[in-house]
């Protein structure tokens, strides 16, 4: 039988999601030890999990080399891959935000300074508002952008804002909600639905 | 590397193993075509950009190479062959329906690497054109799932589906364009959750929301049938149930049941697809490797009538999943190397020749040392070695090149 390759998110992510697995009657014990490796099949021999960077979710389940994976709705929205995004997991439930310091004028010349890890979504965002703005591609730590003056504002989740009080901003404009998604690659879902479909209803079931 | 070594993202060399896979992969498929009274045609790589400017998708129009012409007309790389066949159509006699197919190469502009599309990508594609009802949809099916079977392709599905059925669904709620646009990527997404969210937002009455919602869900077997079909209350959406039913049940007579499934909820640019859409996949490759349908507005386009259906397979991608089931041409080998002193030159083209009349590949090599020879044959696995010296032919078998030490 051919196995149903999982693509999960390293970090935070995973360990919701396997806590979904579990409740669908996968063995997940052994996705629970610490190791290194990076492949691992269950017990049963039905599924072998990968364990990949949540920004590459999306990339290995459009080309293929997942059938199917856990991947939050920013990374979704920021990459617009060519996937079926079927369940809405409930968790890892966040907020796409503006952020900078209240009350802030404008002070920078020309364009607002935007930085963001979330280009794409930021760009969008700002286009349809009609504003004109320079993005600021940063791979991490954006909270520091206006602090130190590399930006006006950062476009980013905010989770329970904590980092961003610690910092002294504030959100200033919500975006969109956020929270993980069940996606599945597009053949797979055809060439494969008799392992996929049960396996997507048990996932729906499990995270009412 | 050297600069004037690369070559620009997105594009290729096809080496001598790649492009001979490719050739007989074409190849192959071609005769399928012809078998069936289809005729090959070219078409011309740049075109006027205004040709695609009506038709296609503003997202599509940016995805392409331009340039502009001596007069300043703006010209365009082709993105695709089939609105330049029905371009072409204008010039011939459409009272029957015209069978034509190509093997062509397609071009894509876009900016970011990160992406599993090429900007140069060789297509092979029929087109039926004129009005050639249900029977030539049947046909253009049959010839999607021949091809499969031709080129050795296993556990593969053609996708049938029929844009009309949603078009009828949402012309019983009044959205505007914009929001069919927005419902129609989420349909494609099969996102639920979203498709529920925004319908709530647009206080869509729950009857058409629970309709919609269950569209995603239509795919699969014969068994989705039952469940579509309650859903249709409009002639539009009847019209399309009813043709992928009528598709379906033919092809089963066929024998192609196993290669068909349905998906109500495929919807497939909308402007350009009139009706039946087609996408083909396998089991051990994760990207679409045949799309296509019917678009009967094409040939209005250019100011004449002429219905149109078709598909188009990506070459490169049916390379790569015969490739993983190990289902790839590869080259022949050659079946004779030889050297010769060219003292004779005349013999030597007379015996060469009578061996490539009967269909041998025959190689001269450049050296002039018997034992070189046995070790170019020994590690290209080739079989028979000859020496042509002073007006002889002497002949060697594999065991004698194996044998050499």
């Amino acid at each position: 039988m051919s196995d149903i390759v999982f693509a999960l998110p390293k970090g935070r992510l995973a360990e919701r999601a396997i806590e979904v697995l579990e409740k669908c009657d996968i063995d997940c014990r052994f996705l629970k030890f610490d190791t290194r490796e990076l492949v691992l099949t269950d017990s049963n021999k039905q599924y072998k999990f990968i364990f990949v960077k949540p920004s590459d979710v999306t990339t290995y389940v459009e080309r293929g080399a997942a059938d199917v994976g856990v991947a939050g709705k920013d990374t979704i929205l920021e990459q617009n891959k060519d996937i079926y995004e079927l369940i809405d997991l409930k968790f890892g439930k966040c907020r796409m935000c503006v952020a900078g310091f209240e009350n802030d004028k404008k002070t920078s010349y020309g364009n607002l300074k935007v930085a963001t890890k979330y280009e794409r979504i930021a760009r969008e965002f700002y286009e349809s508002k009609g504003v004109n703005v320079d993005i600021i591609k940063l791979n991490g730590s954006v909270e520091l952008g206006p602090i130190v003056g590399l930006s006006d504002v950062i476009v980013d989740i905010v989770e329970s804002g904590a980092t961003l009080k610690a910092n002294g901003l504030t959100v200033l404009e919500e975006i969109f909600s956020l929270s993980a998604r069940l996606v599945v690659n597009k053949v797979s879902l055809k060439t494969k639905s008799e392992r996929i479909l049960p396996l997507v209803k048990k996932i729906s079931e499990a995270i009412v | 590397m050297g600069r004037r070594l690369r070559i620009p993202y997105g594009f290729q060399d096809l080496l001598p193993k790649e492009c001979y896979a490719k050739k007989r992969l074409e190849a192959v498929l071609t005769e399928i075509y012809g078998s069936y009274g289809y005729n090959e045609v070219e078409t011309p790589t740049i075109e006027y950009y205004d040709a695609f400017h009506d038709v296609y998708a503003p997202d599509k129009l940016k995805k392409m190479f331009k340039m502009t012409d001596s007069d300043g007309s703006l010209l365009a790389l082709r993105p695709d062959i089939t609105l330049q066949v029905c371009r072409m159509a204008s010039k011939l006699d459409l009272n029957y329906p015209q069978r034509l197919f190509y093997a062509e190469n397609c071009f894509e502009y876009f900016d970011n690497g990160d992406t599993a599309r090429s900007r140069e990508f060789a297509q092979v594609g029929v087109e039926l054109i004129g009005d050639s009802g249900i029977d030539g949809e049947i046909e253009i099916i049959t010839l999607a799932v021949q091809s499969f079977l031709a080129c050795g392709l296993v556990d593969f599905k053609i996708d049938i589906g029929n844009n009309n059925f949603f078009k009828g669904l949402i012309s019983e709620i009044g959205l505007n364009k914009k929001d069919i646009a927005q419902l129609t990527e989420f349909i494609n997404k099969k996102d639920f959750f979203a498709i529920e969210v925004f319908l709530q937002s647009k206080k869509i009455a729950s009857e058409f929301c629970d309709k919609l919602l269950l569209l995603p869900s239509l795919f699969g077997g014969r068994e989705v049938f039952a469940k579509a079909e309650s859903i249709c209350n409009n002639k539009l959406s009847l019209s399309a149930f009813e043709n992928i039913k009528t598709l379906y049940d033919a092809l089963k007579e066929i024998g192609y049941e196993q290669y068909v499934s349905i998906d109500f909820g495929m919807l497939h640019g909308l402007d350009y697809y009139s009706g039946l859409v087609l996408k083909g996949y396998s089991k051990n490759f994760g990207l679409c490797l045949l799309d296509g349908g019917r678009y009967d507005g094409l040939c209005p386009s250019f100011g004449f009538d002429g219905k149109a259906v078709g598909f188009a397979i990506g070459v490169k991608r049916l390379l790569s999943a015969l490739n993983e089931t190990g289902r790839q041409d590869s080259v022949p080998t050659i079946d004779y190397a030889y050297f010769s002193d060219n003292a004779d030159r005349k013999t030597e083209m007379s015996f060469t020749e009578i061996l490539r009349k009967k269909g041998f590949r025959v190689l001269k090599i450049f050296c002039k040392d018997k034992s070189a020879l046995f070790e170019y044959c020994k590690q290209n696995k080739i079989r028979n070695a000859c020496i042509i010296y002073n007006k002889d032919i002497i002949e060697f078998g594999e065991e004698d090149i194996l044998c050499q030490t």
